[in-house]
């Protein structure tokens, strides 16, 4: 077994999590105790990936036990942090700070709260644990542990008439994507007879051709997670009904999970010939994503409902810089999951301080906010202009890199109909935050204080988004790695 | 020398944060803004020591991307020159209309922040470093034309103003890209130099979209709504919105476009559009009322529409460089009555317009061999003596009265080209034409030498 202390970091990096749903959910704490647990988990996950990437001797840092966890079909619990882990660990742990740091004030007179919050630290081990499984059984594993945390959250501590339809719904529309996950996986195990991904791509020879479908089944079923058009379906009921800080997780953490699935097994493990007929389909879904998500946005009332759908946009996004398979157009899909933890997360939590404050959600009934609450219009400002990729906000350089790739892809007008996609993201964008802070209040609208730690971490996510965008050569750097890990060909 | 233009910039940029900061103190921070912005524009004139010398600074945001950095060369840096002027100016004039919102207050630090966003689009040499400053100039846009957050149903007019002018900027985006998979630099002189030998496709859409930018900037129709709101600005507002912002950068990527264009067939058809598009201005500006806000965006439109037309050929410099004064003259002459601060604001402080003028002098005499280096010693030491002679007389009032006109000429020049009515063009276009004439006079002879 390969045991340095990078790797011990590593198991440190997967394990706080977990630990905090055990304690959270054991121990007899008070409210405020229990939110410090939960964030003080993620924050020491935190700490463990500085110390596991700061500390590696070589390019990506690995946990790979000698013994196997099922023999029969030779699955062992290896854990990988590479190049193309890192940046989708970092969001997840940005958010999950964030959403932690939120839900502290959020969840005042939540009832049941060990049980919401120990199932908030499950949802982000096995986010966590999804993103470093080196084997395909343990990534299927935390799949699932990731669907199964998110569904009892959103059916447990919902809002709403139909929470139980809305997360069975969520359930099945998952469940669905997982099979899809599973067949291809089985099929590739069945060929290669391993389910090491390593392997897997060093015995690709090994595999009848047909590669295209392989390719297209897993693309639907990360394509589900990912919740572009038309697979999103599940996604605005679920992100309305849910409480804002698993809201936050499932939009700015767990979306991601369909993006690097796409990135670290079809684009990775196959090759470029293999997409000859997929590319301009997939171009021109992520655009019809983009349009689409738009336009339910400008349609939309519930302002949580408006952001949900921004989420499909922005994915749309992900799906045609990932389409582009280009070094830019790769890189600029990780910069733009990054970049979209960061942006959405900061507009739901400011939608959020909006809904506390006034407890309404319908767009109609809301207006005058820079009057009423100055600071989180500003915030609300602040997350529509990063949504627009404003410069210089993060988004900008993801938008960038996503359509630098786009002109590089050999399909040109495409790439120029995606230079028209931002005028549709800042025009929804502008609309909800002017929608919301300028004019005269509705009659009757008070506003409540809302409590400093939901207000705290809507500034720290506004700065972060100054901060990356004013220095973003390390975010470059990190999602360049990743597009060349995947593009380089070979193993993932 | 070399860190001039930057300094320039980061005082304007700084006296724009603390005019914003003191904006409570409204009559301390118009007196003051109008000290600094006098104090930049005089100054400004020294960058015309070293023109066509890239000094400036060099720095690299992200990496992919090549250093940024600040040119000196000619004409960028006399409409930057032009800029500063435009600041004083602003800050000389004194509105006769109420403010109408607290939000007024904001104005004269806003004023300093957009003239050093405009200082370094037109001095800045790198493509993305550009688009970066040009989004931000189009969102710092935004609350001068949308001052009232009170205003019923404000969030159509915010959004249909934005989109306009990001669709410019996605236009330049898209230049910019393709520039730069041509020629692999993101310098804005080496890839446009490359831009000839582009493809067939690529090439069109280059001019195409730099076109299209210029278009929106320049609020040539149908993007010439917010040409339309900006005419009913108070004065100092409409000088940047109608004229030293977005225009005149508008304005300035015709004039780098213009040997793309240049004996190429589509050269025609630009100046066909262009000619057209003055016409439909000059009949909108005849057929409407005088001084409305329809005839002063038919004016507007005709001057940049004449720009259009003239950019594939070699009259596109001397429209640049005349088209600040214009674009002023135009902003100022065509509507109402202009009224100038009074002078007994500027000796609330201790310090006067002269021992101002002094000790700029005195500036300019004590870093006599960085200042003057490349110019002829005999000229530097005798620009030395006189700036020293001239410091020692101000400082006993000698040529109060002289060094006072200097911004009197300006405010004469700015109050002649309106009297009460707007129906007296002729003579407005004479005093515009005579500014203009002596200005171009002074860049040419500046740039033959």
């Amino acid at each position: 077994m390969k045991v340095g202390l990078a790797s011990s970091w590593l198991l440190a990096l997967l394990g706080s999590p977990w630990l905090g749903a055990v304690l959270v959910c054991l121990g007899r704490w008070g409210r405020q105790v229990m939110g410090r647990l939960a964030f003080g988990s993620v924050a020491l996950s935190s700490c463990a990936l500085a110390a596991a990437w700061g500390g590696r001797a070589e390019a990506s840092v690995a946990w790979q036990p000698e013994a196997l966890w099922i023999p029969p079909i030779g699955a062992r619990f290896a854990l990988l942090l590479d190049d193309l882990s890192f940046p989708f660990v970092l969001n997840v742990l940005l958010v999950a700070l964030a959403a932690t740091a939120y839900g502290w004030g959020y969840y005042q007179h939540t009832e049941r709260l060990h049980l919401c919050l120990a199932l908030t630290l499950a949802f982000v081990g096995s986010m966590l644990g999804t993103l470093l499984a080196d084997d395909l059984i343990v990534f299927l594993v935390f799949w699932e542990g990731m669907l199964l945390a998110s569904t009892l959250l959103l059916a447990g501590w919902g809002e709403g008439p139909a929470v139980l339809n809305v997360a069975l719904r969520y359930f099945f529309f998952m469940q669905a994507g997982s099979l899809a996950l599973l067949g291809a996986f089985a099929w590739l195990a069945g060929h290669t007879g391993s389910v090491s991904p390593q392997q897997i791509a060093d015995r690709l020879g090994m595999v009848p051709p047909g590669l295209a479908g392989l390719a297209s089944v897993m693309l639907l079923g990360f394509g589900i997670k990912l919740a572009v058009a038309p697979l999103h379906s599940w996604l605005p009921d679920a992100h309305a009904i849910a409480p804002m800080p698993v809201t936050v997780l499932l939009a700015a953490a767990m979306l991601s999970m369909g993006a690097y699935g796409i990135l670290r097994f079809p684009l990775a493990l196959l090759e470029k010939g293999d997409f000859v007929l997929l590319q301009p389909l997939l171009l021109t879904l992520g655009l019809f994503s983009q349009v689409y998500g738009g336009l339910m946005c400008l349609a939309s009332k519930d302002v949580k409902r408006i952001v949900a759908y921004s989420s499909v946009s922005q994915m749309g996004y992900v799906l045609f810089a990932l389409a582009t398979l280009t070094l830019q157009g790769v890189a600029g899909s990780v910069f733009h999951i990054v970049a979209h933890g960061i942006l959405k997360a900061l507009l739901f939590m400011s939608v959020g301080l909006v809904m506390r404050a006034t407890g309404r959600r319908d767009i109609n009934q809301l207006g005058g906010l820079a009057r009423t609450m100055p600071r989180a219009a500003a915030l609300l400002f602040l997350a529509t202009l990063t949504l627009a990729a404003v410069p210089p906000l993060c988004a900008f350089h993801s938008e960038w890199l996503i359509l630098s790739g786009g002109l590089a892809s050999g399909y040109p007008l495409l790439a120029y109909l995606e230079f028209l996609a931002p005028l549709l993201t800042a025009g929804y964008g502008l609309w909800l935050s002017t929608r919301l802070a300028l004019g005269e209040p509705p009659p009757g609208l008070e506003t409540k204080p809302v409590p400093r730690s939901m207000l705290w971490s809507c500034y720290g996510l506004a700065t972060l988004s100054l901060v990356v965008g004013l220095v973003p050569a390390p975010f470059y750097s990190w999602a360049m790695a990743a597009a060349r890990l995947v593009l380089g060909g070979g193993s993932p | 020398m070399h860190v001039l233009l930057p300094a320039l910039v980061a005082a304007t940029l700084c006296g724009g944060v603390l005019f914003l900061a003191l904006r409570k103190r409204a009559a301390l921070v118009r007196t003051l803004a109008r000290y600094l912005a006098l104090a930049l524009a005089v100054l400004s004139f020294l960058l015309l020591a070293h023109p066509g010398e890239d000094r400036a600074v060099r720095f690299t945001w992200a990496p992919l991307m090549d250093s940024v950095g600040l040119s000196t060369a000619a004409p960028g840096i006399y409409l930057a020159i032009m800029a500063f002027w435009t600041l004083y100016l602003g800050c000389r004039l004194r509105e006769e209309r109420p403010p109408p919102s607290a939000l007024e207050l904001y104005w004269p630090g806003w004023a300093y922040v957009l003239c050093s966003v405009v200082v370094l689009a037109l001095t800045v040499d790198h493509f993305v470093a550009r688009i970066v400053l040009l989004d931000l100039l189009s969102l710092s846009l935004m609350p001068l034309l949308l001052i009232d957050l009170s205003a019923v149903d404000y969030h159509v007019p915010i959004i249909r103003r934005y989109l306009i002018f990001r669709v410019g900027d996605s236009a330049f985006m898209l230049l910019a890209m393709l520039l730069h998979q041509h020629s692999a630099t993101f310098h804005i002189d080496s890839a446009l130099a490359s831009a000839a030998d582009l493809p067939a496709g690529p090439f069109v859409t280059v001019v195409l979209s730099g076109v299209l930018a210029a278009w929106v900037k320049l609020g040539l129709p149908p993007c010439h709504g917010w040409v339309a709101e900006g005419a009913m600005l108070p004065r100092s507002r409409r000088i940047w919105v109608l004229g030293a912002a977005l225009p005149l950068l508008g304005a300035y990527l015709l004039y780098r476009l213009g040997p793309l264009a240049a004996g190429r067939p589509a050269a025609f058809l630009v100046i066909g559009v262009g000619l057209l598009l003055m016409l439909w201005g000059v009949h909108r500006g005849l057929r409407s009322p005088n001084g409305s806000s329809e005839a002063q965006t038919g004016w507007l439109v005709a001057h940049s529409a004449l720009g259009l037309a003239l950019m594939p050929t070699p009259a596109m410099r001397l429209f640049l460089l005349t088209f600040l004064p214009v674009r002023v003259g135009l902003c100022l002459g065509l509507a109402s009555t202009v009224l100038l601060a009074p002078a007994r604001a500027m000796r609330r402080l201790p310090v006067s317009e002269s021992g101002l003028f002094g000790s700029v002098l005195r500036w300019l005499g004590a870093s006599e061999t960085s200042l003057f280096e490349g110019i002829p010693h005999r000229v530097a030491q005798a620009v030395v003596a006189l700036a020293d002679l001239t410091a020692q007389r101000l400082e006993r009032g000698v040529f109060d009265r002289s060094v006072q006109s200097v911004p009197r000429i300006v405010d004469s020049i700015a109050g002649s080209l309106q009297l009460q009515h707007t129906g007296q063009l002729r003579r407005n276009l004479l005093w515009v034409s005579v500014a203009l004439v002596a200005i171009v006079a002074l860049m040419l002879l500046w740039e033959i030498k």
